[in-house]
Order: structure tokens, then sequence, then C-alpha cells
């Protein structure tokens, strides 16, 4: 599996369909050289973590979606 | 089974009655051992061992934990969960140091105390013991423990270095051995001494491709024969590539309660009932006899003696495999078999899946993979499934013993736990 394909599967969630987690960490810095700066935002809770990480450390939940953050000013 | 730790412990932590079982023996006494049921295993989990691409060893054990806290929907991992244990070899694979309080946080536990254990390819195995020990004493009555290890991203070259740290710096590493050479002179040894043969090794490697091959979470699940072994590249005569478990990456992990709480959990618990290690040099060359695993034989008959079992009752093992010799050795000193009848017995069929006792009903270390760290707590793992009816098509029916052995470098570190169901 190519790091572009793993990296779209996880657009939304950071597992796939066999419920392997997908490289968050790899994935990040893939968004970082695109020049966005990329947060997991937490399905259940909203909890919005940057750097991300697998389990949502406010509800321990697993599912979550990709949100890039900006600053206010845009 | 001899009465339950609690009712041995006076006021609070630090003070644990420990008893003494070996005092009629004329071995040298291994340390105190606790008493029986020391804890139960109330959920347990397993990530997909194999070649995970572009995945650090947190994201491995998150997948491990989440699997654990999924499986056990009475626990509030943030409120019943006290500590973190977890076993990790080597800091060289992610130049990654002090990953107790990173996993930790990884799976959403901050700020709980958290500890890593290191006992080579036993590392977790050895945390399953410092936890235990946790719980005995009173200290925590609900603990994680755990394992794992990311090498797949290392050449074998690199990752044979790393592990040969195991082995003795000036003594053995200086003269250029690494472990597939020092296994290969415990095989030879054995093969003068007892007659053991090359197609004898060969069909450990075949039974664990035939059970790994009914393992969802096991690196290789593919069948191979006996022929293909013996014509596999040599590694160090007589093992071949197919006597030599894959590097592969992977975590696992188990949530270990006190006995008395632990059908709050779960009508289906595990209770661990025997716990032994022990220690053997360092280096090989030191021992005077290379077809023994002093080590492991110890810690076995530690645990045996503290759960009152004998190995005939043993229903399912899960034993450390790192080379197909590792298996043959451990049915002796498990006391499967007489000393030096280890071939004969896999040349039986009876450690197949249907057989008298079969071992390595996930794989084991040789088709399930083996990343180091997480190998002890993924024979607990096994073993857990096993006595809970959850192992699916590699069942063993009605198994109600479990045994788990797990080896640290050349057998210099021996860990043995026994579990029974307890439903």
């Amino acid at each position: 599996m190519s790091k572009t394909m793993t990296r779209e599967a996880s657009k939304d969630f950071v597992r796939d369909a066999h419920g392997e987690i997908l490289p968050i960490i790899e994935n990040f810095y893939s968004y970082c050289a695109e020049g966005k700066l990329m947060g997991i935002k937490c399905v259940g809770c909203g909890e919005i973590m940057c750097p991300p990480r697998a389990i949502c450390r406010n509800c321990l939940s697993d599912k979550y979606e990709w949100v890039e953050l900006k600053s206010k000013e845009n | 089974m001899r009465k339950s730790a609690e009712s041995d412990i006076k006021h609070g932590f630090c003070q644990v009655t420990f008893i003494y079982p070996h005092s009629h023996s004329t071995h040298l006494r291994i340390g105190a051992e606790l008493v029986s049921p020391i804890a139960s295993i109330v959920s347990a989990g397993i990530s997909k061992f194999g070649m995970r691409e572009g995945l650090y060893s947190r994201e491995l054990f998150s997948e491990a934990a989440k699997e654990a806290f999924d499986n056990c929907p009475n626990l509030d991992p943030r409120r019943d969960v006290k500590a973190l244990f977890v076993g990790m070899m080597s800091e060289s694979y992610e130049h990654q140091a002090h990953v107790a309080p990173l996993f930790l946080d990884w799976i959403g536990l901050l700020p709980k105390p958290a500890f890593r254990t290191e006992g080579a390819c036993a590392s977790s195995s050895v945390a399953m013991r410092t936890a235990l020990f946790s719980i005995a004493s009173g200290a925590y009555d609900v603990v994680i423990v755990g394992g794992v290890e990311k090498m797949t991203h290392v050449s074998t070259t690199g990752v044979t270095e790393i592990l040969a740290m195991a082995s003795d710096f000036p003594f053995e590493q200086w003269h250029g051995i690494s472990f597939p050479g020092i296994f290969g002179m415990m095989a030879v040894d054995h093969m003068h001494r007892y007659g053991t043969t090359e197609e004898q090794l060969a069909k450990v490697a075949v039974k664990n491709h035939d059970h790994g091959a009914l393992n969802p979470k096991a690196h290789f699940q593919k069948r191979i024969t006996v022929d293909e072994v013996l014509s596999s590249k040599p590694v160090a005569w007589p093992l071949k590539l197919y006597d030599c478990c894959p590097r592969s990456d992977g975590a696992s992990c188990l949530i270990l309660t006190s006995p008395r709480i632990a059908k709050k959990f779960t009508d289906t618990p595990v209770n661990i009932i025997g716990s032994g290690q022990a220690q053997d040099t360092l280096s090989l060359f030191e021992r005077d006899n290379f077809s023994t695993m002093k080590a492991a034989r110890l810690a076995a008959k530690q645990a045996y003696d503290q759960a009152g079992i004998t190995p005939a009752d043993v229903d399912v093992a899960e034993v450390h495999d790192c080379f197909t010799i590792a298996e043959i050795l451990a049915y002796e000193e498990l006391g499967f078999c007489k000393t030096g009848d280890g071939g004969k017995l896999i040349d039986e069929g009876q450690t197949h899946l249907g057989g008298k006792i079969p071992v390595n009903t996930s794989g084991g270390l040789k088709a399930k993979g083996h990343p180091v760290g997480a190998t002890g707590t993924a024979q607990a793992h096994e073993i857990y499934l096993q006595l809970t009816n959850q192992a699916g098509r590699r069942q063993v029916a009605n198994a109600e013993f479990g045994l788990t052995e797990n080896v640290g470098g050349s057998a210099s570190t021996g860990v043995v736990h026994i579990y029974q169901r307890g439903d």
C-alpha cells in the first residue's frame, strides 16, 4: 500500500476496513509537506488533537476525521 | 490451589505474605512466591502482527489497548485502570526511550503511573510479573500490562545487531556471534546428544505455520511443508530460514485485576495461578550443557508448584519458538516429555492441534510473528482466548489449564505463567 493510498483511506477514519490502524503520524507529516497543519477531530466528543493520536484523549473513542487548523484571521 | 492472595495481605500495600514451596528442595531458592491465584485477566487485546508499514510503536500499542478496552464494556479505563506496565526491548528501533509515559498518554490514561521493563524477548512477561506483584501487594487492583516492538522498518542486519545486544558484549558480540548462531549451537548439541534430526526441527515450523493459518492476527497465515523448510536457505546450520521466526511489528496487552473483583468486569475471567522466573548466565558458553534452558525449567517448577498442577494437567501452551530448536527444548524443560525426547514428541504429533498437548496454537513466534517486546503478553493473550472459548478455528476443546513460556536472549531470562479458566 503506497503512502498516498493510506492517506486517502484515512481521511475520515484512522482505521481501515479490517480495524487496523493507519499511519497517523506519517499522514500528519505528509499533510505538513503540502503546507497544511492538520489535526484530528473526535467524532464522539469533538475534541481536536494536534499532533494527532490514535485514541481520543478525552473520551477514548477511535473514530475521527482530519480537520485543517487555520488561524482566526483567515 | 491455595487460598486467595487477599486473605494473606495484612494491612494495605507493602505487606505481602510470601510462601516458600521449595524449602524441601536442594535448589538455591530463587525468590519468594506469591499465593495463588495471583491475579485475573478480564480482557485482552492484540494488534495485527506483521509488517505494519508507516506505523510507530505507539500506534500499534493503541490498537491493542483499544481492543482490550472495547472487549470489556464493564471497564471504564480512565476510572478503573490504576497503572500501566509495558515491556519493550530496545530504544534503537525508533530512537525512542521513555516509552512508558508515551504509551500511557496515547491510550488516554494520563496521569497514571507507568512502568517499562526490559528482559530482551521476555520483556512483557517480566512486565506481567511486575504487574502481578503490584496487584498482590495491594498497591493496585486493576492494571493494564502489555508489550510492543516496531522492527520491520529496520533491515535484517540492523535488527540482528539490535537483538544481539541481548547477548554478552565482550564475550559474545565481539566475536561476531548473534542469536541464530547461538541457537544453532544449541541445536547441534541436541542433535549430537539425543539424535534429534533436522526433519524434527522442520516439523516444529510446519506445525506452527499450520496453526498460524488459523489466526487472522498472525504475521504468516500460510502453510509450509517439511521439504520447503529443509530446502530453505541456511542461516546458521542446522537452522535454515524457515527454522527462524521473522522480525515483526505488533503489540499486545491484558487487563489484570485482583481475583476478588474480576467478576465485576467479566463473567469469564482467566486466573493466573502460577508465576515463575529464573535467570541464567548471559552468555551460552558459560553453561555446562547447551541442550538445556535451566532458567525456563526453574521458572516452570516455581509456576507448577504454585499452581498445584503437573505438566500432564496442561491443556494448551504457548512456548518461545524463536528458533525451532527452542520449542523442542521447551517441551523438555516444561515436562511435556523426558529430556532428550522433544524430537519424538513432535514426530508423534502430540503438540499439534488435536494432539495431547497443543503447543503454539496462535502460530507461535514462528508464524504469528515475534515483535520481541510484545511476545510475552501475546502468548498470554492466546491462552486467554483459549480458556474463554474465543479462539475460533484453533480452539482447543474444554481447555481448563494453560501455560506460557517466554525466554529472553539464550534463555538468560525464563518466565513461565500458568492460567486456569475462572468462570
